[in-house]
């Protein structure tokens, strides 16, 4: 398969199962334990909203970079290999022709 | 004496290295500045790995399983607007790390045009690396890959990477 295709399909979007961001939510408050005394439960609820943004913000902006660097050395690779077999292309030429 | 032995000690880590087909490519960065046109490609064995998998199929799969086995391949290439730009002390420098343990295989030399030496290190039935100096009058090029490497297998790749065949005499219409 086409490398472009192959990075579109791991990076499109994808839907969550039903009710995950119940669980989510669920398991946020479940760590973090009860809510302070004096501080509301809404507060509690959105700190974890912001938990779960930085989080997937982060895993994407990694999985991005992390494709960035590789394509970037599968062009590299490409250019090196095409510099090299020209140079040993041309080599085996001149030493063919001086050797007819 | 103080001053020899230094130089033996800071000498040492380049020609071990030299042992293991790995070469040590010292370009001043005041060259690449001069240059028109510079390619810089570092890649080791784990970039290396992890690039051939994202390559397409424009590359038949020998090409891959080459590119798989390498633990190296680092490439520097500089085009020149004006003949003579940059210093051939830089060529000398590559020369005094490739030890008895290399061997050079190809020298073409003219005056006028390009200067080609490849030098290899065989290991066994293989090669463990190749290092390649190109000198023209407004190109420099140093290639070293380290691994097993199969010249005719690498000169046959000409063509591949989105290029075509192409002999001197077109590159310079």
């Amino acid at each position: 398969m086409n490398i472009e295709l192959e990075l579109k399909d791991l990076l499109r979007r994808r839907e969550p199962p039903p009710g995950f961001a119940e669980q989510v939510m669920a398991r946020v408050l479940v760590d973090n334990g009860p809510p302070l005394s004096g501080q509301p439960r809404a507060a509690v609820i959105h700190r974890g909203w912001r938990a779960l943004a930085a989080a997937a913000l982060m895993a994407i902006t990694l999985g991005g970079w992390g494709v960035h660097v590789t394509l970037r050395a599968r062009d590299e690779l490409r250019l090196a290999m095409r510099i090299t077999a020209e140079k040993v292309g041309r080599a085996q030429q001149q030493v063919r022709a001086v050797s007819r | 004496m103080r001053r020899i032995f230094i130089s033996l000690l800071l000498a040492f880590p380049a020609v071990a290295w030299a042992q293991n087909g790995r070469i040590t490519i010292e370009i001043p960065a005041s060259l690449a500045a001069k240059a028109a046109e510079s390619v810089d490609v570092n890649l080791d064995g784990a970039m290396l790995r992890l690039a051939a998998k994202f390559l397409s199929d424009d590359m038949d799969r020998e090409a891959r399983e080459m590119v798989r086995k390498l633990d190296g391949i680092y490439v520097h290439s500089y085009e020149f607007d004006d003949d003579g730009e940059y210093d051939r002390s830089i060529l000398d420098k590559v020369r005094a790390q490739l030890g008895p343990s290399w061997k050079r295989i190809v020298t073409v030399q003219n005056r006028t045009r390009e200067n080609v030496e490849i030098y290899m290190q065989p290991n066994g039935d293989t090669i463990s690396g190749l290092v390649i100096l190109s000198a023209e009058p407004r190109e420099l090029t140093i290639v070293n890959i380290v691994g097993p490497v199969d010249l005719d297998k690498l000169a046959s790749l000409e063509g591949q990477f989105g290029i075509p065949h192409v002999t001197k005499e077109q590159r310079h219409e």
